[in-house]
């Protein structure tokens, strides 16, 4: 046997393999040292049985997996999905959403999708959406009369969206497979996403207008008066903080302002800003019992108390300050002045917090002006106190840090480390903001999010191990070479090989999952591309396109599944795969679009990044 | 046996869970560079290794926790629809066939590959700050062991759902909320949505 054809019996017998449920990355790890023992096997310079180059490549590529800048996004995009997954956010975002669209044909299927869309966007977990969703707003839309199967097809479609619409995690898993930068796929995917959603939005009306039976017009007495100035703070409290948080973590990767690690680190602090801020909203609305309920008040509380205010008055400003020269210098072409700003100057965020602290008063009396200023609600007093004793803590560190690289001059010890001058400013607000976060998180729920976060990445990223050897073994062996010239030998046009491609993606979607599809399916389509003419973003994005079904047909549609665990008894799982069926004929007619139009895939990377 | 099996579990689910905190310090790390990088013009030379070191150790040292509670992705079309004790014979020769030969491979050539760089004290070329990695390089030979250990308790697992006919149970740990909100459905309707559950479902 020709390595060639070895090359294609691995292949093939590792189909079979993967079919008995092993789990996936140890298969790949075994069969690729088997196989690449026998394709390094050279009897004559090997010293000994264990002396074969396949070791060095197995370990070389772990640690390339290890050490790569791209999958380093991963976790983080995972850990703020999981976050925002348990900040109690869904059910305040669908009411406020269906409040405001109850003037559209179907406004709950409407609500429902862009509820469904936009949490799945941030969370990038589509399990959790739907399982949500089927317990908040199926029961909602049957109540109204709403048809089973719409309803459920509504659910099961706008929750797969989260792969599709960027940030994605399946798009940062395309990037590190396929060497295509992430900002590219991000600009590549937004608007056939926005496409999708806005079919499926489109076919919801349309469906609600044709035959209002489908979804009947609410009742008056299920109609809730809510003043148009109540529903845009419900709308402001649930859909802007999420929307805001999307797209500026978009903002700073498609201009280039930011890698996507730091885009993604910024969005997990921007999430843990959001999951504090609801928990401080249930806790001032008595929903949310804190765990400080029966604590102690001390001597300190009155003075900790307006420092801690005081404290975040100052650090506000500063921000405002900073945000506002940032704005002034991109509008009005400003330069700003080079230094961070007065209130991070050395002394002077001390000052004013101080003088703050003294105007808001220690012991409950301060300047008339300022009275209002003060927390009403006394179970969110011991916060601000926190705060206060952050502040302390900050100013001590601050003071140890000046006194040793300033008084003793500790930086003789470190390479080139002079004393910084905002280090004590530094020190002050990062422990203020640290110490209050950490005493006010729901520490289980973050422990959750951070156990959660390692087993998934773990997931991701052994497949990727065993993946990229598995890979390099079948294309030392020349299995590359075979596929293509077998391809060739078809004489396929550019479209018919698209459309090939597509269908056995499809196919292979029912019984896998998408992460096994591109981390080891896609290589093996990649070397054909250039035979073809296809951009490889371009053939991602509709790889991600057509991986929308893969959660949608059986056997293996876990959306279905997910919504039929949590629905009602009465519901059926055929009732929602025949209501899936028509959001799976819209994914098609996106496809359709895209291949007659892959501008609009391909427009927006160019507006970014040029050619 | 089953002991044996606990102790494992508690090994590989310490080390998993000790080492996810990585993923707080990553966005710590990252948030200073940020803020000293675009606020204060000052950026550090250590931020992006010390990212991928905290990722790469993070998803590696995890990689026995996932195992010991099943998450490593497994196409289950046709393995859901055995039995126990068939889903436990397949499963126990694929440990030996590809699970064992690979982990073994990772332990020993890893253990090469950190010896040689511990050797020089290696440090990364991406920084002038000469960060070093060579404790990133024995993380891989340190996770393959703890998936060895860990292989070894699944195995026993395999074993005794042969012998008796049934997967013995996992210990409580934090699971996916989609499979918590299922467990809760179905605590609340006995009887009710069970053949929904991905595992058992037919079609």
């Amino acid at each position: 046997m020709t390595d060639p054809q070895v090359a294609v019996l691995m292949l093939f017998i590792f189909i079979l393999t993967i079919m008995l449920g092993f789990p996936i990355c140890f298969t790949l790890m075994g069969m690729a040292v088997f196989f690449g023992y026998y394709a390094y096997y050279d009897a004559e310079r090997q010293t000994s049985i264990f002396d074969n180059p396949i070791f060095d490549l197995l370990t070389n590529q772990t640690y390339s997996v290890v050490s790569s800048d791209i999958l380093t996004a991963v976790p983080l995009f995972l850990f703020m999905g999981y976050i925002i997954e348990r900040a109690n956010i869904l059910d305040r975002l669908f009411h406020s959403l269906h409040v405001s669209a109850r003037n559209i044909p179907g406004s709950m299927a409407v609500a429902a999708l862009a509820t469904c869309a936009l949490f799945a966007t941030a969370t990038g977990i589509i399990g959790a959406v739907v399982t949500l969703m089927g317990l908040l707003a199926l029961p909602a839309m049957l109540k109204a009369r709403y048809d089973t199967s719409f309803s459920a097809g509504v659910i099961c479609a706008g929750g797969c969206l989260g792969i599709l619409i960027p940030p994605s995690i399946m798009l940062i898993v395309y990037a590190a497979t396929t060497n295509v930068s992430i900002g590219r796929l991000y600009a590549g995917a937004l608007l056939p996403g926005i496409l999708l959603a806005s079919l499926y939005i489109l076919y919801v009306i349309g469906r609600a207008t044709l035959n209002p039976s489908l979804a009947p017009k609410p009742r008056e007495e299920d109609v809730s008066d809510i003043s148009a100035l109540d529903s845009a703070i419900l709308l402001a409290t649930s859909f802007l903080p999420l929307a805001i948080l999307i797209f500026s973590v978009l903002g700073a990767i498609l201009p280039g302002l930011a890698t996507p690690t730091e885009a993604a680190s910024m969005g997990v602090l921007g999430g843990l800003v959001l999951a504090i801020s609801y928990r401080l909203a249930g806790i001032r609305d008595g929903t949310v019992i804190p765990d400080w309920h029966d604590r102690r008040p001390t001597r300190f509380d009155g003075l900790l108390y307006a420092l801690g205010l005081a404290g975040a008055a100052t650090l506000g400003l500063a921000l405002a300050y900073l945000v506002l020269r940032a704005v002034s210098a991109a509008l009005f072409g400003l330069t700003p002045p080079s230094g961070p700003g007065f209130l991070l100057q050395p002394g002077v965020g001390v000052l004013v917090t101080l003088a703050l602290a003294l105007a808001f008063g220690t012991g409950g009396r301060g300047l008339p002006g300022f009275r209002w200023l003060r927390i009403k609600s006394p179970s969110l007093r011991p916060a601000v106190i926190f705060a206060g004793e952050g502040l302390v803590l900050g100013a001590a560190i601050g003071l140890i840090y000046v006194v040793a690289f300033g008084v003793f001059g500790m930086g003789r010890y470190f390479d080139d480390h002079a004393l910084n001058p905002y280090g004590f400013e530094i020190a002050l607000y990062v422990s203020l903001l640290g110490f209050f976060a950490w005493r006010v998180v729901d520490k289980d729920r973050l422990q959750e999010s951070v156990y959660l976060t390692a087993r998934t990445s773990a997931m991701v990223c052994w497949l990727f191990v065993g993946s990229w050897t598995f890979a390099s073994v079948f294309s030392y062996l020349g299995g590359h070479e075979v596929i293509r010239e077998f391809v060739i030998g078809l004489e396929l046009s550019p479209i018919m090989f698209l459309i090939l491609a597509q269908l056995i993606i499809f196919f292979l979607g029912w019984p896998l999952e998408w992460s096994e599809i591109i981390i080891i399916f896609v290589p093996i389509f990649l070397p054909m591309l250039p035979l073809f003419g296809v951009d490889p973003l371009f053939f991602g994005i509709l790889v991600a396109l057509n991986l929308q079904t893969s959660f949608l047909t059986p056997p293996m549609a876990m959306a279905a599944y997910y919504l039929k665990g949590v629905a009602p008894p009465e519901v059926q799982l055929i009732q929602i795969f025949k209501g899936v069926m028509p959001f799976l004929s819209m994914v098609l007619v996106a496809m359709v679009i895209l291949y007659l139009f892959p501008q609009l895939a391909l427009w927006l990377p160019t507006v970014f990044y040029g050619r | 046996m089953l002991q044996f099996i606990q102790i494992v579990d508690r090994i590989s689910s310490w080390a998993g869970k000790a080492f996810a905190w990585c993923i707080l310090l990553i966005t710590f790390v990252i948030g200073y560079e940020v803020l000293v990088r675009y606020a204060l013009n000052d950026p550090t030379s250590f931020a992006y290794d010390l990212s991928y070191m905290m990722y790469g150790t993070l998803f590696m040292m995890a990689g026995a926790y996932t195992l010991s509670r099943d998450g490593h992705v497994r196409a289950d079309v046709l393995y859901r629809l055995w039995k126990p004790t068939t889903q436990a014979k397949v499963e126990l020769t694929l440990y030996f066939l590809f699970f064992f030969p690979g982990i073994l491979a990772l332990i020993f050539a890893g253990f090469d590959y950190a010896r040689a760089s511990w050797t020089y004290l290696e440090v990364s070329s991406a920084s002038p700050a000469d960060v070093p990695i060579f404790q990133l390089k024995s993380v891989i030979p340190a996770a393959a062991s703890l998936l060895f250990l860990q292989g070894i308790a699944q195995v026993l697992r395999c074993w005794i759902c042969i012998r008796t006919g049934a997967w013995p149970p996992h210990t409580k740990d934090v699971e996916e909320l989609e499979v918590t909100l299922l467990e809760d459905e179905e605590e609340l309707l006995p009887g009710e949505g069970r053949e929904a559950r991905p595992k058992d479902a037919e079609l």
